[in-house]
This record gives structure tokens, sequence and C-alpha cells, in this order.
């Protein structure tokens, strides 16, 4: 076996810390270290990381992408934006998931991003006159949000808070170690609060699938929405965590980890999901027919929207990938 | 079940045969023993794994940081039920394989090259 030839002792160094910034969050600690005790000299490791970054990138994205929400995402910005803009973001967005975070994000990086949000939607508002030459009163609409950017992001990072003190509230839940009994016990509950969630969301979609097509979106996307609401409520149905067989702690862990991931997945999903009516039909509003402030208020409303879900998403996931590498980390304990 | 592709076939044969010592650097060099002379991708091994263990074949855990490391941890893997089946099916492959090689061509006895 290739024995360490690195110094033991000595930190990483800021291009060995570097180059780790290219491999993604969810493989950098096992990866960076198996290079570092592999590699006879620092210019080897960074050969190595260079040469082994594109396979661990490419499994990370496969690992973590959520094929329905992303083909959704891509969609609605296909639907509001158009072809070249969606064909731009659909890299972007593939690529994002590669990098996941492995925990909740920080709040003051999550402050930030509510600020920043709130600025380029307002830079959004701008230009709206130039992407659409026949809404009128252009004037009228980019004094008016440029007044609005200080309160709008505002109410953004009051959204981020509240999600952040609502992560911080439910979280903390596991020491370093565990006993089978504990385990399995957190296996069921989990599996039966997964149930109890699916069956309800699925009767929620059921109902929004029967109700969409009293909405007024342009038909053929009013019918391909109301047949994903009825597909995702049938998915959920059939979709719940398999009982667990007689396992023993590392794959009944395996299993939970597994679990905690696709259902992490799914309410990415589902988040977006619900949001796709209410864009779809403020979209619907603005090339024409929509009054300055109508399309003003259309615009703030689908700006708030947007930041929820994805604020959702993140903080969920953080949670979701802070439980998994909380649960790698830990030892069984005799009953 | 799906059957397993050659390079899983080595990567799940060297988590066996590593035991407890089944980590990144471990199985790459078993892996490239297995497969010699042929070089194999250090990254290739890190994304099979990570697919069989999306697939269940395969278990991961964390074991505690070490300074040879810089202070991370090593992702230990080790074999699951459904991976040991499926190991078991690719070797009873691998055997009718041989025998009808061996059938075909009259032995497989090995001979030095020239």
């Amino acid at each position: 076996m290739e024995a360490a030839a690195l110094n033991p002792w000595r930190a990483p160094s800021w291009r060995e810390r570097l180059a780790a910034l290219l491999i993604p969050p969810g493989a950098r600690e096992s990866v960076m270290g198996d290079l570092r005790e592999s590699c006879a000299s620092e210019a080897e490791l960074l050969r190595e990381v260079l040469r082994t970054a594109p396979y661990v990138i490419l499994s990370q994205m496969r690992r973590n992408l959520n094929m329905p929400a992303l083909l959704l995402q891509a969609g609605l910005v296909l639907w509001c934006f158009g072809a070249i803009a969606a064909g731009a973001a659909l890299p972007l967005l593939v690529l994002r998931e590669a990098w996941q975070p492995l925990a909740r994000p920080s709040h003051r990086h999550a402050l930030r991003d509510a600020v920043l949000v709130s600025f380029c939607g307002v830079l959004l508002f701008f230009l709206l006159p130039l992407c659409w030459p026949n809404v009128r009163e252009g004037r009228f609409i980019g004094a008016a949000c440029f007044m609005l950017g200080a309160p709008l992001s505002l109410l953004l990072c009051f959204v981020r808070t509240g999600l952040i003190l609502d992560g911080d509230r439910r979280g903390h839940w596991l020491g370093s170690k565990l006993s089978m009994a504990e385990m399995t016990m957190m296996w069921r509950q989990h599996r039966r609060r997964v149930m109890r969630r699916n069956r309800l969301e699925a009767v929620l979609l059921a109902l929004a699938a029967a109700w969409l097509p009293g909405l007024g979106i342009a038909g053929h996307a009013q019918s391909l929405l109301a047949a994903m609401f009825a597909a995702s409520a049938l998915w959920l149905v059939l979709d719940s965590p398999r009982r667990a067989a007689r396992q023993d702690f590392v794959s009944l862990r395996a299993l939970y980890s597994r679990s905690l991931a696709h259902q992490q997945q799914l309410r990415g999903f589902l988040w977006w999901l619900w949001l796709a009516p209410a864009l779809m039909s403020f979209q619907a509003t603005l090339p024409s027919e929509g009054a300055p402030s109508q399309i003003l208020e259309n615009s703030i409303v689908a700006v708030l929207l947007c930041f929820l879900v994805t604020a959702l998403n993140r903080e969920g996931s953080g949670r979701m990938r802070e439980e998994i590498v909380a649960l790698s980390r830990l030892r069984e304990t005799p009953a | 079940m799906d059957s397993l592709g050659q390079f899983e076939q080595l990567v799940l044969t060297a988590i066996l045969a590593l035991g407890d010592n089944a980590y990144g650097v471990t199985i790459h060099a078993k892996v490239e023993e297995l497969s010699k002379p042929r070089k194999v991708a250090r990254g290739a091994v890190y994304a099979t794994l990570d697919r069989m263990e999306d697939k269940g074949l395969v278990a991961s855990w964390l074991s505690d940081p070490t300074p040879e490391r810089g202070g991370r941890s090593r992702r230990h893997y080790r074999l699951e039920k459904s991976g040991e089946k499926a190991l078991r099916e690719a070797a009873r492959t691998a055997q009718r394989l041989i025998e009808t090689i061996a059938k075909g061509l009259g032995g497989l006895a090995w001979k030095p090259p020239r």
C-alpha cells in the first residue's frame, strides 16, 4: 500500500486548500484526505486533484441532480424569459448541484444573499421596459422599483431570518454514539413521518390538479401543469420508505441516509411545483395586458415567492446534509 | 437486479478483499493490483463507489480525522447484502465463461511470454 509521504504534522498549505475547492464539498473531506495520504509531494497532490476532480464533479452532479425539479425550473425560465435564458440557466443549475454545501447556509451568507436578490430584482424591474417596449410608463415602474428596493430587501431579510430561526429550533439532534435500538426507533419515526406527510400532500396535489383548469393560464401549459400535479400525487402515494428488514447498524444507517436524501429531492421538486401556477399566471399578465401597478405587484410577489422557495430548499437541503454527515460519523454503542 | 459492469466487479472484489480496511486509498491500490497491467484512474474508483452506494450495493461511513490526512476523515466502505449477492452472481457468470472458453480452446493453460 502507498505510504504517507507528505509531512503528517504539516497543516494543508494555501495551494492545497485552493485546489481542494475544485472538489465538491460532498466528497472533499474523503478525497482530499486520500490524496494527502497517498501523494509523495505537494506537486503530485495538485496534479492528482486536477486528474480526479472531473470524475468527482460528474459523480456529485449525478448524485445531487434533482431531475424533476431541474426540468421544472428550466421550464419556468423558458416560459418566463425564453429559450436563450433557459439555455444559459440550465448548465448553471446542473453545475450548482455538484457544489451543494454540507450544512445549512450561515446566517451572514443567507442575509447577504437576501439583500443581493432584492437589488437584482430591482435591476430586473429597471430593465423591464426595455424587454417589453409596449409596457407604458416604464419610468414610473423604474422610479417605483427604486423606491421599493430597500423595503423589499428588508422584507426578504425578514423572511430569511424566520427560516433560519425555524431551522435553529429544529436542529441539534445527534450525539456521537447511538445504539442499534435507538437507530431503529429513529428510522421508524422517520418512516412514519414521511408516510403521513406524503399522504397529506398527495391529497392536496390531487385537489390542486382538479382546481388548476380554472386558473386561466394558456391552454397547453395549464393541462401540462394539471397532469404534473396529478402524477406527483400518485408518485407520493406509491413512494414510501420501505420497511427495514433485519439489518445491522451500518446497513440501517445507509438506508436512512438514502431515504433522507430522496425525501429532500422530492420536497425540492414539490416546492417548485406548488409555485409554478402562481408564476405562470403572473407572467401571463406581463407583456401586454397588465397596468404598470399590476406588473409591479406581480413582479414583487414573484420575486418573494421564488426567494421563499429557494430559501426553503436551501435550508431543507442543508439540514438533510448535516444529518447525513452526522449519521456517517456515528459510532454504534451496545444497547 | 442490474448485472454489474466489469469495473464495478473489480471495485466490489477489492472491498471484499480489504475487509475492515477498505477506504479510497486502499481500494484504488487493490483495484490497480487486480486489473494489472492496466492503470486505473483514482477518480473512476470514487465515481463507481458513489454509484454503487446509491444502488445500495455498498455502505459507507466516516472514521475519525487523522493528522497524516491533514486532519481529514477516511470514508470506509463495506459490502451490503445486495452487493454480496451481485458479486456472487458475477462470479458464477465468470465461472461459466471460463469453462466455456476452456472447452472451446482445449484448456486455458497459461504460457509465459517469449
